[in-house]
């Protein structure tokens, strides 16, 4: 596979003409890194776009006790840290490689630089940051529907406006997170009847419920 | 000693020869290494080949024949096979660059012909003389005949090779006739003659060659058949991809390397004319002049170092092309690259003064509207010069009240600024009913990703009261950004900061879900909440996050008791 088409299957760079991707593979910097490097640490310096070619990496946080609390992990045809490559803010979190990794680094400055050459990878990345911000508000928005529901003590209701399925490891978390307040809380209710089984099952796709109100 | 100089100065001329194609800046687009292809060619393979034939011609057809006729087709010929092997090299583009290979070989046969004669010299200026002139006819000759075989590479006339051959081959024929019977100052005056005459005989073919170019990048760029293209016509042919075509013929001229650079000062050239024009034909505030002036100089200056890089040869060429002063041919040229690629050019700039909105506004209107996007959240990265420029493509429009802006499932194709009145947003039930969710007033925006994404619209809004919006298209904000590199990074950052956060505002909530399911962190929660929750949140409507942590907050109150219940529930069955 060319680099080209190796760089086309980020989300990222789905769009880019071969121009664009012909600049944007001669400003990345390729990386290799064993099974338990760590690939950055919270709060390091945080101005590079890393691109994982092969292998999986697990972000994670320690709690107070020291416990490790993982977030979520990334495999190939992944990116991590397109916001800090913008927004220059320290890791928010640590990252160690859990599978044997290939990465393509992009600097900021080579960023900046091909930013200037060809626009229109900026514009590809404003476009799908923006998708991204619509899909997570979308979600809360639906939550706080939810959360509404609850605390007006109609459970039933406030399960069904989450029972819904994400293709987001964050998204899917926030749902389960809820969705076990919800039980646990219909359980204390003593006027609550108990939960049917079958009312989890109702699947709604992330398309259907892009579509909520985005205000 | 005689001897001994006139060897020094026969081997003294290629060095100079070949200082001099150097310093002339030529080697930007001929291979230096072709060039000593040539000239060694010229040295060890023509010249000893000619020698052996010339020898065998001797016995055949006598000394004079020989010298006056056979020699000379026979030593052009021989040069000439070199000449045509480098210029059907694929590496071979600029046809210029067959008269300095003919210079090498040239050269390099003179050369050895010079050392042969000096060895047999009766005296030390007639060796000098003859040295000079040699070298001079032999490079002029095989230049002819390298020009015309590099010109039969680009254009249509496979007679052109041949007279130039004859040309060559007349010029070698009155040389060789003339110099064995003078001497001194005339032999000096035939070489000059001769020197003068074959550059004479390039420089045309150089001048009618790019004569031959320029007519077809004309043609290509469509000024051959419309000569008086008026802008707005120039405009409507911004679907046309000859742009392409053109790029590709100075590809086959100058080789990749140089055409990127080329490319890029056109690109260049083409958006300080797109200033230029701004300056001259639109009112705007000293502010938004001052930066384009500022920008008109740091492109001025990147046209220089790209100058710079190309080099003088190629630089004259594309001087002859397309000429500063021919501004049909440039206009012509800048609505190409926008077809081409319209992040390239400054197409927003180009539509606003064709189309004439550039006139709709006056300056202290835009710098007061620019002012009134720069508190869009989106927008606030941006300068207000850019801002400014920018609002000249605003439109400012009224409505009355309950009149529909946009309903659920339409394109997202613009946002909407309240000036005046209010927007209200509805959400569609089964059975189309609507149902109000929320309204926005004053200041507030509407849509400001649908500029950035073109989303379908998630809900239905509606005019509510006497409404006045400014009103920013998706397809005009696209061109705007597409080719100014610093307004697409101010407006990704704050997307960066927007992802982060609702990323964040994801974490915590998961946390704060999960504290509260066990029914033993309610609390602190409240706590945390109650703290955002007296946050100023008067005038711009409270974000999600917000809404989020105060339905928590609620959440936390109401059931606090029973998630307490069912936790001490499973405690104490975790116990028995």
């Amino acid at each position: 596979m060319s680099i080209s088409d190796e760089l086309r299957r980020f989300a990222l760079f789905e769009q880019l003409g071969a121009l664009e991707l012909q600049a944007l593979s001669a400003v990345l910097i390729r990386r290799t890194l064993p099974v338990g490097a760590l690939l950055f640490q919270k709060d390091d310096p945080g101005d590079t776009l890393l691109l994982i070619r092969v292998g999986q990496v697990r972000i994670f946080m320690r709690d107070a006790d020291g416990n490790e609390i993982t977030f979520r992990s990334y495999s190939a045809g992944q990116m991590i840290g397109e916001f800090s490559l913008l927004d220059r803010r320290p890791r928010s979190a640590s990252a160690i490689v859990t599978a044997p990794l290939q990465l393509f680094v992009l600097p900021r400055e080579a960023f900046l630089g091909l930013l200037q050459q060809r626009p229109l990878v900026g514009v590809q990345l404003m476009r799908s940051l923006a998708e991204r911000i619509r899909y997570t508000t979308s979600y809360l928005e639906r939550l706080y529907d939810a959360l509404e529901l609850l605390s007006n003590s109609e459970y039933e209701a406030a399960i069904r406006e989450l029972t819904i399925s994400a293709d987001d490891d964050e998204m899917q978390q926030l749902i389960s997170a809820f969705l076990t307040l919800a039980r646990r809380a219909q359980a204390g209710d003593p006027q609550a009847g108990v939960p049917q089984a079958g009312d989890a099952q109702t699947r709604v796709t992330p398309e259907q419920h892009k579509n909520k109100p985005l205000s | 000693m005689n001897t001994l100089a006139a060897y020094a100065i026969a081997l003294l001329i290629p060095p100079l020869a070949f200082y001099g194609i150097h310093a002339l800046d030529l080697f930007k687009t001929s291979k230096p290494q072709m060039v000593a292809l040539c000239a060694l060619w010229g040295a060890f393979a023509a010249y000893p080949l000619a020698a052996l034939i010339n020898g065998e011609l001797h016995s055949l057809i006598g000394y004079t024949l020989v010298v006056s006729l056979a020699a000379p087709v026979i030593e052009e010929m021989l040069k000439a096979l070199v000449l045509f092997y480098c210029t059907r090299q694929p590496s071979f583009y600029y046809f210029v660059d067959g008269a300095i290979y003919g210079f090498g070989v040239g050269i390099g046969f003179a050369t050895l012909e010079n050392l042969a004669y000096v060895s047999a010299s009766p005296s030390l200026a007639l060796a000098v003389t003859r040295v000079l002139s040699t070298s001079l006819m032999h490079a002029m000759t095989s230049g002819i005949v390298g020009i015309g075989l590099g010109r039969l590479r680009r254009a249509r006339a496979p007679l052109l090779p041949l007279l130039t051959m004859i040309t060559a081959i007349s010029v070698h024929v009155i040389y060789n006739n003339t110099v064995n019977n003078l001497t001194g100052v005339s032999l000096l005056l035939v070489a000059v003659g001769i020197g003068i005459g074959g550059a004479a005989l390039i420089a045309l073919q150089i001048v009618y060659g790019l004569r031959q170019e320029k007519q077809r990048f004309s043609e290509t760029l469509g000024l051959a058949n419309d000569v008086s293209p008026g802008e707005r016509q120039a405009i409507q042919r911004l679907g046309g991809a000859s742009i392409t075509a053109i790029l590709h013929e100075l590809r086959q001229t100058f080789g990749e390397a140089n055409v990127d650079l080329i490319e890029r000062l056109l690109v260049t050239q083409a958006n300080i004319g797109i200033l230029e024009n701004n300056l001259t034909s639109c009112v705007v505030s000293p502010r938004l002049r001052a930066a384009w002036e500022t920008e008109i100089a740091q492109r001025q200056a990147e046209s220089q170092a790209l100058r710079h890089q190309l080099g003088r040869s190629v630089l004259s060429y594309l001087q002859d092309l397309f000429p500063t002063q021919d501004s049909a041919m440039w206009v012509d040229l800048q609505a190409q690259f926008a077809a081409h690629d319209p992040t390239l050019v400054h197409t927003f700039d180009m539509f606003m003064r064709l189309s004439g909105l550039a006139y709709k506004f006056a300056p202290e209107q835009l710098e007061a509207m620019a002012l009134r996007l720069s508190r869009i959240d989106i927008f606030r990265h941006i300068s207000l010069a850019d801002l400014e420029n920018l609002s000249r493509a605003v439109d400012v429009e009224d409505y009355a009240d309950t009149t529909l802006l946009f309903d659920k499932g339409d394109d997202g194709d613009a946002m909407y600024l309240i000036e005046r009145g209010a927007i209200a947003i509805y959400a569609l039930d089964h059975g189309r009913n609507e149902r109000h969710l929320r309204t926005f007033g004053v200041g507030q925006v509407i849509g400001d990703f649908a500029v950035l994404d073109g989303e379908h619209r998630s809900a239905r809004a509606r005019a509510q009261g006497d409404l006045s919006v400014m009103v920013l298209r998706r397809e005009v904000f696209q061109m705007f950004i597409q080719s100014r590199p610093q307004v697409i990074l101010a407006v990704l950052m704050v997307l960066a900061e927007r992802a982060r956060y609702t990323t964040g505002v994801v974490e915590t909530t998961i946390q704060n879900l999960g504290n509260l399911a066990r029914g033993d962190s309610a609390s602190s929660i409240a706590s945390a909440a109650v703290k955002d929750a007296a946050l100023p949140v008067t005038e711009i409507a409270p974000d999600v996050s917000t809404l989020i942590e105060l339905a928590l907050v609620r959440c936390a109150a109401r059931l606090a008791l029973r998630l307490a219940l069912v936790h001490s529930r499973d405690h104490a069955e975790n116990a028995s």
